[in-house]
């Protein structure tokens, strides 16, 4: 188990790596000319020179690829000539908008799109997952149907329609939400309570959406587990239905789910971007569109890297959590 | 001053907003057309898209807190690098400069003084202009204003390695013998263009006359910056108040609550009636949601308006507010900015298939394309309706142009001549896109191939300025300050030693005489002059052909009172507002 963690921890920074060289050249490299298009009124060849020095972005690329990493571990300089200052670790650089570290920005965000993650990801497991299991018990009956029905809406319907729909009717119409705030941060700050009415229609929209590929995906793998040999075995030794079905069953129907699970949160921990954008949820997702259209590549980059580091992380826990659930996978 | 980041680009942004269907959150690229807008729309752009009306007029008590509904951050609070207009609207409220442009929505533009007793005294040569301060000025920790502060927000403008935003006429106007580049590079040395011979005169020395010196100096450059507490970027987060209200809490792209400053004395300040006690800043809230909100009118939204452009309102929303309650609390106000179809004179370089180019095109749908009347409106001029009546006996250029297009007109004009012409579009502006493809349309029927070539967003005004531009663009001017000065030599004049078009002369007329002219007219103060010079290189150059002088109307909450659109910002005045409590 050990070396395998090792393994997959080195893993993890060889591949963390080579997402920062192809993201930093992806952005740095690209056809955008940051300082140009931030010169104002006033542009002259000269401002966007000093807007290229100050913002970092006239040494050679491998430098500024260099200096970004030691950055990241160790701190470094930044700023223009007369206005040199010190980027602590991790340092990801600061905003090319309002000079504001991006790791702050980051510290800022990452709460939200937790919050949103979290939630929206035990809703969409419970349910996605128990509806599967439940219609693949009845197939062909009517909750099986139901279950495929509402299944395929949800694969169907886009987040931002969805989304808006819950907030016009629930919210704007009904009034029985409040409007998210971005003062909720955490179930403790303010409290349960408001946590859970703050992010419920996020978490239902996302829930719609991702649940119904759980569904469907633990309905298909129950039938056909449900179906093989060493069930029906396991039901001619007279053990009960329920063993058989969650012990028996689901046990080895819900590794691929598994699976899917792992690669979902890391997606969302990423950033939900249409879900924080029509809940106005200044989460990671949101922060990276922002940064987007604004070209602030400094934050681009880091929630690109955080994202892909959730995403190689989720990998890895799904990986050991194969060995546990099923005990045919042995991690050597 | 900017209506957000991309300069000429801020009318593109302000319609955008309001066609941007809540598949995207960008600000200042382009939203998709839709048909309904004219419809939903009124019909005239007058009284019928409330431009110029003032919500509950008359408000004068104090108190409450005005919550304001922000999508993303804004850039910048430091005065030197506050450039942008729903920051500028927060940063009058945080500091004081030297003059002040009083826009009371509704009422013409004029210049005050504020910090400083009257307006300057110039020189016979208007290159030398003396301010004296007014009495009991301070700082929000009680610190007196002096003059030297004033000097030192001056000063920092001249880093321009580190304040690359703001605006840039202290350093291309000012006397600068030495080269100073702003108070860190080299502390020893002294800038020059500006002396203060105590603590409460402070005198500006220009390179050349400036008779508009008044109007210069009430930008956030004039705005007092304690040296002491100067922490060159970082001081973005927390500056220091001269004005009614200080910052009380500021958590970047989360909130920003401003609280009255104990230390502004009120008998000081003519110019801001600071009715609330507060306002609120909620920030990374979605367009189409504060639109929304704004509308329904529910809890503390009741206190709620906004700063993002066109006010936030959506395609979408254009049927509700003819609903009387809505109604009631909606208003409108020409914006600084006017958008134009540059014709680049380099390109195409006869002046007929200049002409017979802007018979052909049809602002009316252009104007549609932009959400209808209530966004704005068709204009034949790129002095914006908002200065207007600053202008003696103002007039537009007699044009001839039928606001629908004159295809067969045009054609005829062109006389079975073959024409094509490269128009450059940003890649990522679907509205740009839209509108390039009407015009497409429009020369095709007057027999002009369109070539549409698409350019980088982030480089479009580059290439713009490049020595390889495209023949037709988009672009757009808002003014810095209500007169002609601040709207013609921009647009149509020259470079600082008149030999060749400046930066923002997309057109690149080359005309040294015209640019001397117009030289002439701004040392002369003579805006009638300035007027005349646009109006001839409009309908005999053509240089350019203006298409839309944009709007920002706005929903506010049923709470707010003498709630307008202000000239200079083309925002919701925070200024003049109060609010019921």
């Amino acid at each position: 188990m050990l070396r395998f963690l090792i393994r997959r921890f080195l893993a993890l920074i060889a591949l963390l790596i080579a997402t920062s060289i192809v993201t930093f050249l992806l952005f740095f490299a690209g056809p955008s000319d940051v300082a140009a298009n931030s010169c104002g009124k006033g542009c002259t060849p000269e401002r966007i020179q000093q807007a290229r020095v100050a913002l970092g972005l006239d040494k050679p690329l491998v430098v500024q690829y260099l200096e970004y990493m030691k950055g990241l571990v160790a701190g470094r300089e930044m700023g223009p000539p007369s206005g040199r200052y010190w980027c602590s670790w991790p340092c990801f650089g600061t905003s090319f908008q309002n000079n504001r570290p991006v790791w702050d920005i980051i510290k800022t965000a990452l709460p939200f799109t937790l919050s949103i993650a979290i939630g929206a990801a035990a809703i969409f497991l419970i349910f996605g997952v128990g509806i599967g299991v439940t219609a693949a018990l009845h197939r062909g009956k009517w909750p099986d149907k139901v279950a495929v029905a509402i299944s395929s809406l949800g694969v169907s319907l886009p987040a931002p329609f969805i989304g808006l729909l819950f907030l016009w009717i629930v919210v704007s119409k009904w009034q029985l939400l409040p409007y998210t705030s971005n003062t909720v941060t955490s179930p403790w700050n303010p409290d349960p309570w408001t946590w859970f009415k703050n992010y419920l229609l996020a978490w239902l929209t996302l829930a719609l959406i991702f649940g119904a590929n759980y569904v469907r995906l633990t309905r298909a793998n129950m039938i056909e587990t449900m179906g093989e040999d060493y069930i029906r075995t396991a039901r001619a030794k007279g053990l009960p239905s329920r063993t058989v079905t969650f012990k028996h069953g689901l046990r080895a129907a819900i590794t691929p789910v598994v699976t899917v699970f792992g690669l979902d949160l890391g997606a969302l921990l990423g950033g939900a971007v249409l879900t924080e954008t029509i809940f106005s949820v200044p989460g990671l997702g949101r922060t990276a569109v922002n940064a987007t259209f604004n070209q602030d590549l400094p934050i681009v980059m880091a929630v690109v890297l955080f994202s892909a580091f959730f995403i190689i992380f989720a990998n890895i826990i799904v990986d050991i959590l194969y060995a546990v659930i099923d005990p045919r996978v042995r991690l050597n | 001053m900017n209506r957000r980041r991309v300069m000429v680009a801020t009318v593109a942004g302000t319609a955008a907003v309001a066609l941007v269907a809540a598949c995207s959150s960008s600000k200042n690229n382009g939203g998709g057309a839709t048909s309904g807008a004219a419809s939903s729309a009124p019909a005239s752009a007058g009284s019928a898209a409330g431009l110029g009306k003032v919500i509950q007029p008359g408000y004068t008590t104090k108190g409450g807190t005005v919550n304001i509904l922000s999508d993303a951050n804004f850039e910048h609070l430091d005065p030197v690098n506050n450039y942008v207009t729903n920051s500028g609207e927060l940063g009058r409220l945080i500091y004081r400069t030297l003059t002040f442009i009083e826009d009371t929505p509704g009422q013409k533009p004029a210049i005050k003084p504020d910090l400083a007793q009257n307006l300057g005294t110039p020189s016979s040569d208007k290159k030398t202009w003396t301010y004296k301060l007014r009495t009991g000025l301070k700082f929000e920790d009680g610190t007196p204003i002096t003059s030297k502060d004033i000097k030192y927000g001056v000063e920092r403008s001249f880093a321009t390695d580190i304040y690359k935003d703001g605006a840039t006429y202290m350093t291309d106007l000012l006397e600068n013998p030495n080269n100073y580049a702003g108070p860190y590079k080299d502390p020893t040395k002294d800038l020059a263009g500006v002396q203060t011979p105590d603590d409460n005169t402070i005198v500006f020395k220009y390179a050349s006359p400036q008779p508009e010196s008044d109007w210069i100096l009430a930008m956030f450059y004039t705005a007092p910056v304690p040296k002491a507490k100067d922490d060159k970027q970082n001081y973005d987060f927390h500056p220091v108040s001269s004005g009614p209200y200080k910052i009380s809490s500021y958590t970047p792209d989360k909130s920003l609550t401003l609280v009255r400053n104990s230390n502004w004395d009120p008998a000081s300040d003519p110019n801001r009636p600071a009715l609330p006690d507060s306002f609120a800043q909620t920030l990374g809230i979605d367009i189409p949601t504060i639109s929304q909100r704004l509308i329904a009118d529910q809890g503390a939204d009741k206190n709620a308006v906004t700063l993002e452009n066109s006010g936030a309102i959506q395609n979408a929303d254009l049927p509700k507010i003819k609903d009387p309650s809505v109604n009631a609390r909606f208003t409108n106000g020409a914006t600084p900015c006017v958008d134009y179809e540059v014709l680049n004179v380099q390109k195409i370089k006869d002046v007929n298939v200049r002409k017979a180019i802007a018979m052909a095109i049809n602002r009316q749908a252009i104007a549609t394309v932009y959400g209808g009347a209530i966004f704005g409106s068709v204009i034949d001029t790129i002095v914006s309706p908002s200065i207007q009546s600053t202008v003696p006996n103002f007039a537009a250029p007699t044009l001839g142009l039928k606001p629908t297009g004159d295809p067969a007109a045009a054609k005829s004009m062109l006389n079975g001549k073959s024409v094509t012409i490269h128009y450059g579009v940003a890649n990522t502006s679907v509205k740009q896109k839209t509108v390039a493809t009407q015009i497409q349309n429009d020369l095709k029927a007057a027999g002009i191939t369109v070539v549409i070539d698409q350019i980088p967003q982030s480089s479009y005004y580059k290439t713009l300025r490049s020595d390889s531009p495209p023949d037709m663009a988009r672009a757009g001017w808002c003014w810095d300050w209500p007169t002609m000065a601040a709207t013609t030599p921009p647009v149509l004049g020259g470079n600082a030693d008149l030999t060749k078009w400046n930066a923002n002369n997309f057109s690149m007329t080359d005309d040294t005489a015209v640019f001397k002219k117009i030289a002439t007219a701004v040392s002369a103060a003579d805006s009638s002059g300035l007027n005349d010079i646009t109006n001839q290189q409009l309908s005999q150059v053509w240089p350019l052909i203006s298409t839309i002088s944009s709007n920002d109307p706005n929903v506010v909450g049923s709470n707010i009172r003498n709630a307008g659109v202000s000239t200079i910002f083309g925002e919701i005045d925070l200024n003049t507002m109060g609010v019921q409590h």
